[in-house]
């Protein structure tokens, strides 16, 4: 695990959700603070691969979150989850 | 179960409810008579257009009305219909369509072969002229169709790089229809959700355990591009009993927080399957819904009229140490085999393939004798007759005492993502199509709660991942599509000189670990 500075995980995961977007056709405008999941711009399937990529590139494991998919619910939320010491996770 | 083919059960149910709602669909309601009179017509149009008994019709169609209608306009007249995703990349379609070799397609868009257009509101208007001008009362020619007779084909995942389409007979689904009643207790005043994509073996538990049993079908769009909270919403004010969905699905509504009583107060029962429930996950639903509803989790390869046993979730299933609730004993009518690879019965108490028997059991892949003979096989312990078991490719074990199943694995590379059945050779295949691959295969990650994801490795050119993810997307659905791609200089590869699929997963995980 690398410990990525708070600009580079807000771009590296930007680059990662707005791909997933465009896949699924979506090429509306993204703010860090848009919803991606309460919104339904991202789905189930993309809950799974974004949950992963998060496990393996950072380190965090979702049990620790309480399986808490909210708190991944933005560009924003996931740089400041991933930026955060593991044990303050919960 | 008196009728002996699936319209002539259905018949049974309009003539005693005619008035009850069978159907809830884009913001209508429909009755079982009306339902009825619009198959009826359904199925004079599909005649008129050359459809007869034996004939296959493909329905690539969302989950509107229609669609509906003209499944059971299918079953009244024999002819076999295959519902095909309207979003799958065309090509894909092209082979599913290939195979099928249609008399009728009805579809929302272009394309090759016989095809009506029901893509928008005038097309749509011009069907229904049609059909008004038709007679709606019931068809003699129904009492014909034995219930041997091919009902629906349902296309699946193959490890040739081509999807298969299983043919199901009338009397696999009239056995769930009757499961459904007797040890789920479905029956009129009950209400199902039809949140399963309609062209997903799943979703023929919702339709026909519904509608035969009296109960009330609503159609439900999947969340793509939809807030899960108004998904839920929906579920909830159409006053669903019953919602049966995949655990991935499940467990996102969990993670999103509306999986509980206060967002789902109407539900009595839940059901899951297509793939294991990690216990971790479940435990939490269960927590949830104690005292509340039931959780019930199923098992059945589409080849087998989609479910073949089932297990209602209990205190006892934590205590396990297998991460996996177990499959349940199979229903009534299904026989099954549990065998090693020499095809010799293993001791009870030990894993081996699951091979199943009874009137469930699927009539092949549609056009397709090479895959039909690999999968659907005399009774390697019978010879005196002809006794056709499905080859599941399931390693279970079965409880010595009480018969239930434990799954254990594969015996093969088909793997399980978000419910979907996946034969990992069709990505490996769909990959190496890309100019300048000289090998490719897929394989699974999995992380320690249970979830799973799809990482792909290839030799040859080196290609930007983007224009990876974009080829496999023309070629595969996109819970196919992997999540990432790594290159390597070789393919590591075993002592028969085939790519070794588990060197490659582990060197996958450490290259993607090492990428980060």
């Amino acid at each position: 695990m690398t410990t990525k500075a708070g600009p580079e995980v807000r771009s590296q995961m930007r680059r990662y959700i707005v791909q997933r977007l465009l896949m699924k056709g979506d090429s509306a405008p993204l703010g860090d603070d848009d919803l991606l999941f309460t919104s339904g711009r991202l789905d189930s399937l993309d809950a799974v691969e974004l949950i992963m990529s998060i496990e393996t590139d950072h380190g965090i494991n979702f049990s620790d979150i309480g399986f808490d998919l909210t708190r991944l619910d933005s560009i924003s939320a996931i740089a400041a989850l991933v930026g955060q010491p593991s044990a303050e996770l919960a | 179960m008196t009728a002996h083919n699936l319209a002539l059960h259905f018949e049974e149910v309009v003539a005693s409810s005619p008035d009850a709602v069978a159907l809830y669909c884009e913001g209508d309601s429909f009755a079982f008579s009306e339902l009825n009179q619009l198959a009826n017509r359904s199925a004079r149009w599909l005649t008129s257009r050359g459809v007869n008994k034996g004939a296959v019709v493909c329905l690539e169609l969302p989950k509107i009305a229609e669609a509906y209608a003209l499944a059971i306009a299918c079953i009244k007249i024999g002819a076999p219909y295959a519902f095909l995703d309207p979003a799958a990349p065309e090509e894909r379609a092209r082979l599913m369509l290939e195979r099928c070799r249609p008399a009728l397609i009805v579809s929302v868009r272009e394309g090759a072969g016989p095809r009506t257009l029901i893509g928008d509101a005038s097309a749509r208007a011009a069907l229904h002229h049609a059909l008004s001008q038709l007679e709606d009362d019931n068809l003699p020619l129904t009492s014909l169709i034995t219930g041997a007779d091919p009902a629906y084909v349902m296309f699946t995942s193959g490890s040739t790089g081509e999807p298969k389409g299983a043919v199901i007979p009338h009397q696999g689904v009239l056995h769930l229809v009757a499961w459904a009643k007797n040890d789920l207790g479905i029956g009129p005043g009950d209400r199902l959700t039809n949140v399963n994509p309609i062209y997903f073996d799943n979703s023929v538990f919702d339709i026909y355990a519904g509608l035969l049993n009296g109960a009330a079908v609503v159609a439900l769009d999947a969340l793509k591009g939809r807030p899960p909270a108004e998904l839920v919403s929906e579920i909830t004010k159409h006053q669903c009993t019953f919602f049966f969905a995949v655990p991935t699905l499940f467990m996102f509504l969990d993670s999103m927080h509306l999986l509980s009583p206060d967002w789902l107060p109407s539900i009595s029962r839940f059901m899951f399957g297509g793939e294991g429930f990690p216990l971790a996950r479940l435990r939490r639903f269960h927590d949830a819904f104690a005292g509340k509803a039931k959780l019930i989790n199923c098992y059945g390869p589409t080849e087998t009229s989609c479910i073949c046993s089932g297990f209602e979730i209990v205190e006892s299933v934590f205590e396990t140490t297998d991460g996996l609730a177990p499959l349940g004993r199979l229903n009534p009518n299904f026989s099954y085999r549990i065998l090693d690879e020499e095809m010799k019965p293993v001791p009870g108490g030990t894993a081996g393939e699951l091979w199943l028997g009874g009137p469930g059991v699927g009539l092949g892949y549609i056009n397709n004798p090479q895959e039909t003979a690999r999968r659907f096989c005399q009774d390697p312990l019978i010879d005196g007759y002809r006794s056709i078991l499905y080859r599941s490719g399931d390693l279970v074990e079965a409880d010595v005492e009480t018969g239930v199943l434990r799954f254990r694995g594969r015996a093969d590379n088909q793997v399980k993502l978000r419910g979907y059945r996946v034969e990992l050779e069709e990505i490996d295949h769909a990959l190496m199509a890309c100019r300048g691959i000289t090998r490719a295969l897929a394989v699974v990650q999995h992380d320690a709660s249970g979830a799973s994801r799809l990482l792909a490795a290839y030799s040859g050119a080196r290609i930007a991942e983007s224009d990876l993810r974009q080829h496999c997307a023309a070629h595969l659905p996109a819970y196919m599509v992997p999540g990432r791609f790594v290159w390597m200089e070789d393919i590591p590869i075993n002592a028969n000189g085939k790519a070794d699929r588990r060197s490659v997963a582990s060197l996958l995980g450490e290259a993607v670990a090492r990428a980060s």
